[in-house]
C-alpha cells in the first residue's frame, strides 16, 4: 500500500513529538532556534487542521536555507554535539513539513528514533525518561499507522504491547551484556548551568541566586566522617584586587598517580555527580580516586577526564588536608600578594601579626576579630565597587556571604604572609536517614580559605563564626537563615519543606532519584562486574554472555510459539458445550447415538439407553429446547441448571457402574 | 518486429528470474497456495534496515558517551526488530490465496486476475502484486474467518498472450518493519484481444447478408412462425392457441423458429489496413457474429479456425487473434 490513509494523524502526532523534544532542547539551543523550530511545527499542524497543501519544495528549500543561517549564526561551530542535534531537529521538522509519500513518512520516523534518544545526551532524569519513553511508543504507533487504517489509540495500544513484550529483554541485554568501553572519543555537550566560577568576586552581587538543583550525592562506607563536609572543588590562588582566580600555574597541578595508601584517618565514599558542564569534581580534604574517567591531582582535587554530559559515578579516598606538606618556594607561592590595594585591611594584618606569635596565633586571632565586630551572614549583600572592596567590606559593610568572608580573610593572611588560598566548593548536605545518602545541592555552595600553619594545611572559615549553623547540615536546614533563604530560592518543593508532608515527598522523590541515579545511570562496568559477582559469583562469569544468548534464544523462541498457538475455538453458543459434555461422558459409557441426528434426538437415544440418568437428560433436553430454540434468556439460573443437570448425570452412571 | 537495443536489465532479470525458479523448485506453480514455513520468506524491509541502522548508531552513541538510557533504547530496537520479524511470519502464516479466474481484456484495457482470499487467523495488510507493477497492486486490510475476493489487473495493455509471471504475495506487518512474501503462479495464460475496429467491409458484410436470406438451418426462436404443436400441462395456459381451439376444440401452442443465419467466414486477407487494423476489425466482426449467433469461421495468417459458434468458439478465435504474430505461443 503506498497511499497513507491517516494522513492528518500522522502529522498531529509527529508535529506533537517534535513540539516536545524541541521543548527539551530550550535550555541547550538559543532561542531564536526554539522559536523557529516551535513555528515550523505549529505552521504544520496549522496546514494539518485546514487541511492546505503542504508548501512545494522549492519554497520549502528556501526556507530551509535560511532557517540554516539562522542556526549557524545562533550556534555557531562551537559545540558540536549542540549543532549535531540542531540539525537533526532542523532536517526532521523541515522534512515533516514536505513529506507526502510514505518513504518521507518512514525517513522521518526512524530519524525521530535517533533525535529521541539525543534527548538522553542532556537529560537523564526520571522525568525525561517518562516523557520520551511515551514518545517511542508514540512514534512507533505512528510507523503503524503508515501501513494500516487503524486508529492512533488502537496503534499506540500495538505499540506498547510490543514495547511492553520487548522491554524486559532489553533490561536483560543491559544487566547483562558486558559493557563496552568507547569505541572512540566523542565530544560531550556543554552544560549551561553550574554554581561555581573559577573566579570568586563576591562584591558585585547584590543578590545570590540560590538554585535547588542538585550537584551530586556522596554515600560513605561505613561511619561518616564527622561534620562539618568541605567538599572542595576548586582552588584559588592568585588575587587580582578584587577577585580570587586560579593561576595558570595551579590549572596545570600535576597529576597524581593513584595509590593505595589506607591511613586510619582516611574516609572512603562514593559520589554520584549530576552532568555539569565543568570538569571538577568534589571530594573531602585530600582525595584521590582509582575510578576511571576521574584524574587526582596533588592539591588533592579530583577532575573529569571525559564524559561531561552523563552522570559520573566514582569511589573516593580522602585523607586530612594536614597530611601534605609544603617546601619553601610552594610556601612562597601562597603568600605572595602581587597588588597593594585594600590598605586598611592590610593594616589590620600587621596589627594582628604583630599580636601574634605565629601562625596558629595569627588564625585564632583573626577567627575572634570576625566574631567580635558584629560581621553579619546574608544572602542579599550590598554590592561594593571601587578599588578597596575588601577594606569597604571589612570596615563598612560587615555583611557578606561566604565568599566575601573567604577573599577577605585569605587576603589578610596573605598580607601577614602566611600562606592561604580560597578554595570553594560545597559545605555540607542534607542527609537522608532512608537510603543514608547526602545530598548536595547547588544552594550548598560555599567558600572557604585553607592557610597553612605548622600543622600543614588548616581550614579557615569565617562563617563559622558568623553563622555557626550553617556548619552543620544544609543550608536549607539552617534555622537561623531559613527565611531568607527560603525567599531567595526558586519555588520548589525545597521552598515548601516546612509543610511536613511536603517534605515528606520532597526526600521521597529524591530518594527515587538517588536510586536512579545509582543504579540506572550509574551502572557501569564496575557495578555490572558486582552484580555478575554476586548472582553467580567468580567462577562462572565467562558464563555470563552465553547465558544472555540463550535467554534471549528461548524468549524468542517461546514468544513465536505464543504467536503461532493453534487458537482456541471460537465462542460457542449457550450450552452447545454442556451439550458436547454430555456427548463426551456417552462416549465414554460406550452409550451409541445416530451420528447424523439432531441434539435433541441425540439427547432422547442416550437418555433411552441409560436410565438411571434418563430423567436428567430430558431436563436437561428441555432446557436445551427452551435455551435454543424457544429462545427464552440464557440467565444464571439456567446456566446453574444445565451445570447440576449435569454433574448429576455424571454421578449417577458412577453409582451405576 | 523486434528493437535492437542493448539492454541490461533485461539480461540481469532472466538471471534472477532464473535463480529464483531454481530456488522456488515449483513450489508456487499452483493455482491456491496456503502460506506455511517453507514458502513463506522473511526479511528486514528497506525500512526495517534503516530502522536497524538507527538501533546501530544508538548502540555506538550509547557506548561512546557510557549512557545507559540510550544504550536501552538501542537494545530495545534491536528486540523489537526481531519480534517484527516473527509476528511477521506469524502473520502471514494460514493464509490461502487461491487464483480463480482470468478476466481477458481487449486492448488497450488490461486483463483481471480474480483472487480469492481466505484465512482462519487474523491476517494483516497483504499485498498481491505482479511483478514490476506496484501500482496496481491489491491491498488487503485484513483478513479473519472470511473469503475476500479481490481483482489484480495486469500491466498488459498490448495485444497478445501472456503466461502469468510469479505473482507476489507480501506483507509488511507489523509497522512495516519486515517484508514477508511469497510467491504464486498458476500456470495460466492472460490475452488482451486486438482493440476493436468498427468496419462496414463490404465482402464481409454481404457475406452475412447472402448467407441470411439462404437460410439454410432453423432452429427454435421467436421470428417466424412453425407449426403448432399439442399442448403439454408443463407449457402453461397463456401459450395455447385460443384460436385453434375455437376451431378445433383441440390445445395446440403455436412453434416459432429463427432462421439460422448462414456460415460467415473472416478472411484475414479480406479486411484491409495494417496487420493491426485487420486483426481490430476481424476481432469487431467476431465479436458481432458471436451477438447476432451465427455461424463463422476465421482464417488467420498462419492458423484456420473451423466453423463453429458459441461462446467457447467465440473465445477461441478471440485468443488466435491475440496471438497472431505471437512466436511465443
Amino acid at each position: 500500500m503506498n497511499e497513507i490513509k491517516n494522513h492528518r494523524v500522522i502529522n498531529f502526532a509527529l508535529s506533537f513529538i517534535y513540539l516536545g523534544l524541541v521543548s527539551f532542547f530550550t535550555e541547550h539551543l538559543p532561542l531564536p532556534f526554539i522559536a523557529m523550530l516551535s513555528v515550523l511545527c505549529g505552521w504544520n499542524v496549522y496546514l494539518t487542521v485546514k487541511q492546505k497543501q503542504k508548501p512545494n519544495a522549492w519554497f520549502a528549500n528556501g526556507l530551509a536555507a535560511i532557517a540554516l543561517i539562522i542556526m549557524l549564526s545562533s550556534i555557531g561551530f562551537k559545540d558540536t554535539v549542540v549543532l549535531f542535534v540542531a540539525m537533526l531537529l532542523l532536517s526532521c521538522v523541515f522534512k515533516l513539513l514536505q513529506a507526502k509519500s510514505k518513504q518521507h513518512y518512514q525517513l522521518i520516523i526512524t530519524l525521530t528514533f535517533f533525535s529521541l534518544s539525543a534527548v538522553y545526551l542532556f537529560s537523564q532524569t526520571i522525568f525525561t525518561t517518562l516523557v520520551i519513553s511515551t514518545f517511542y511508543i508514540l512514534n512507533f504507533a505512528v510507523l503503524g499507522l503508515l501501513e494500516s487504517s487503524h486508529s492512533l489509540k488502537l496503534s499506540s495500544k500495538q505499540s506498547a504491547r510490543i514495547m511492553l513484550l520487548a522491554f524486559p529483554l532489553a533490561v536483560i541485554l543491559l544487566l547483562f551484556l558486558p559493557k563496552l568501553p568507547a569505541f572512540w572519543q566523542l565530544p560531550g555537550p556543554k552544560m549551561a548551568q553550574t554554581g561555581l566560577s573559577e573566579q570568586v568576586d563576591p562584591f558585585d552581587i547584590a543578590k545570590l541566586s540560590n538554585s535547588d538543583e542538585l550537584v551530586f550525592r556522596a554515600k560513605f562506607n561505613g561511619t561518616p566522617p564527622p561534620t562539618p563536609y568541605y567538599w572542595r572543588a576548586i582552588v584559588h590562588d592568585e588575587f587580582d584586587g578584587a577577585a580570587w582566580k586560579t593561576s595558570s600555574f595551579l590549572k596545570q597541578a600535576l597529576i597524581l598517580p593513584a595509590k593505595k595508601s589506607t591511613s586510619e584517618n582516611e574516609a572512603q565514599y562514593t559520589v554520584i555527580a549530576e552532568p555539569a558542564i565543568s570538569d571538577w569534581l568534589y571530594g573531602l580534604g585530600f582525595s584521590s580516586s582509582e575510578s576511571p574517567n576521574v584524574i587526582a591531582n596533588t592539591l588533592g582535587l579530583l577532575r573529569k577526564q571525559q564524559y561531561k554530559s552523563k552522570v559520573l559515578q566514582y569511589a573516593v579516598n580522602s585523607e586530612p588536608l594536614s597530611s601534605t606538606s609544603l617546601n619553601k618556594s610552594q610556601q612562597r607561592f601562597y603568600s605572595q600578594l602581587t597588588v597593594s590595594n585594600n590598605q586598611k585591611s592590610q593594616q589590620l594584618a600587621q596589627q594582628l601579626k604583630n599580636n601574634s606569635a605565629n601562625a596558629d596565633e595569627f588564625f585564632n586571632q583573626l577567627l575572634s576579630y570576625f566574631s567580635k565586630n558584629e560581621f553579619s551572614y546574608t544572602l542579599t549583600p550590598t554590592p561594593m565597587r571601587g578599588e578597596n572592596t575588601l577594606d569597604q567590606f571589612m570596615f563598612d559593610n560587615k555583611r557578606g556571604f561566604c565568599g566575601h568572608y573567604a577573599s577577605a580573610a585569605a587576603f589578610i593572611f596573605r598580607s601577614a604572609g602566611i600562606p592561604a588560598r580560597v578554595v570553594s566548593g560545597y559545605l555540607g548536605g542534607e542527609l537522608n536517614k532512608n537510603s543514608d545518602y547526602m545530598t548536595i545541592r547547588q544552594y550548598d555552595a560555599h567558600a572557604w580559605v585553607e592557610v597553612y600553619t605548622r600543622a600543614g594545611w588548616k581550614i579557615f572559615d569565617a562563617t563559622a563564626v558568623v553563622a555557626p549553623e550553617r556548619l552543620n547540615g544544609s543550608l536549607s536546614q539552617s534555622t537561623t537563615l531559613n527565611d531568607e533563604f527560603k525567599n531567595n530560592i526558586s519555588f520548589g518543593l525545597v521552598s515548601l519543606s516546612n509543610y511536613a508532608a511536603i517534605n515528606w515527598l520532597r526526600l521521597e522523590l529524591e530518594n527515587l532519584d538517588y536510586q536512579w541515579s545509582s543504579w540506572v545511570l550509574g551502572f557501569d562496568k564496575d557495578k555490572q562486574q558486582d552484580l555478575f559477582a554476586t548472582l553467580f559469583g567468580n567462577k562462572f562469569i565467562w558464563l555470563v554472555p552465553f547465558g544472555v544468548i540463550i535467554i534471549l534464544i528461548l524468549s524468542f523462541t517461546a514468544y513465536f510459539i505464543y504467536l503461532n498457538r493453534p487458537k482456541a475455538s471460537t465462542k460457542q453458543p449457550p450450552l452447545v458445550n454442556e451439550y458436547y459434555e454430555i456427548i463426551r461422558w456417552a462416549n465414554k459409557h460406550a452409550i451409541s447415538y445416530p451420528e447424523n441426528a439432531t441434539p435433541t434426538q441425540t439427547l432422547e437415544h442416550i437418555s433411552n439407553q441409560s436410565p438411571h440418568a434418563e430423567q436428567q437428560i430430558t431436563a436437561f433436553c428441555e432446557l436445551f429446547k427452551q435455551v435454543r430454540y424457544a429462545r427464552h434468556p440464557f440467565t444464571k439460573e439456567r446456566k446453574n441448571q444445565a451445570k447440576d443437570l449435569i454433574k448429576l448425570i455424571k454421578s449417577t452412571k458412577q453409582r451405576n457402574l | 518486429m523486434r528493437i535492437y537495443k542493448f539492454k541490461r536489465p533485461t539480461f540481469i532479470d532472466d538471471i534472477k528470474s532464473a535463480i529464483l525458479t531454481a530456488l522456488l523448485k515449483n513450489k508456487h506453480k499452483k493455482n491456491s497456495i496456503t502460506l506455511k514455513h517453507n514458502t513463506i520468506y522473511v526479511l528486514p524491509s528497506t525500512l526495517g534496515v534503516y530502522f536497524s541502522v538507527v538501533a546501530s548508531l544508538n548502540f555506538v552513541m550509547g557506548i561512546n558517551y557510557q549512557n545507559n538510557l540510550i544504550l536501552f533504547m538501542a537494545y530495545l530496537m534491536f528486540v523489537i526488530i526481531i519480534f517484527a520479524l516473527l509476528l511477521g511470519y506469524s502473520n502471514a502464516r494460514g493464509l490461502t490465496v487461491s487464483f480463480k479466474y482470468a478476466i481477458d481484456s481487449f486492448a488497450p484495457q488490461t486483463p483481471q486476475l480474480v483472487w480469492q482470499i481466505e484465512a482462519d487467523d487474523p491476517c494483516q495488510s497483504i499485498t498481491l502484486s505482479y511483478p514490476k507493477d506496484l501500482k496496481n497492486a491489491c491491498y488487503i486490510t485484513r483478513v479473519k474467518n472470511e473469503v475476500i475476493k479481490c481483482q489484480l489487473s495486469l500491466p498488459y495493455t498490448k495485444r497478445g498472450c501472456y503466461k502469468l509471471k510469479p505473482i507476489k504475495i507480501a506483507s509488511n506487518y507489523p509497522f512495516g518493519l519486515v517484508s514477508v512474501w511469497s510467491y504464486i503462479q498458476p500456470n495460466k495464460a492472460v490475452y488482451v484481444y486486438p482493440s476493436i475496429i468498427k468496419t462496414t467491409n463490404q465482402k464481409h458484410q454481404n457475406l452475412v447478408a447472402n448467407n441470411t436470406d439462404e437460410g439454410t438451418e432453423k432452429h427454435k426462436g421467436d421470428d417466424e412462425f412453425e407449426s403448432l404443436i399439442t399442448h403439454l400441462p408443463e407449457m402453461g395456459l397463456q401459450r395455447i392457441s385460443w384460436k385453434h381451439y375455437a376451431k378445433t376444440q383441440q390445445l395446440l401452442v403455436k412453434q416459432f423458429s429463427d432462421f439460422k443465419s448462414a456460415d460467415a467466414q473472416f478472411d484475414f486477407n479480406l479486411v484491409t489496413g495494417d496487420t493491426e487494423q485487420r486483426l481490430g476489425q476481424l476481432c469487431f466482426l467476431v465479436c458481432q457474429a458471436f451477438e447476432s449467433d451465427i455461424n463463422y469461421s476465421l482464417k488467420l495468417p498462419n492458423k484456420l479456425i473451423t466453423t463453429n459458434s458459441g461462446r467457447l468458439h467465440h473465445q477461441r478465435c478471440l485468443q488466435a487473434l491475440s496471438q497472431v504474430g505471437n512466436d511465443n505461443e
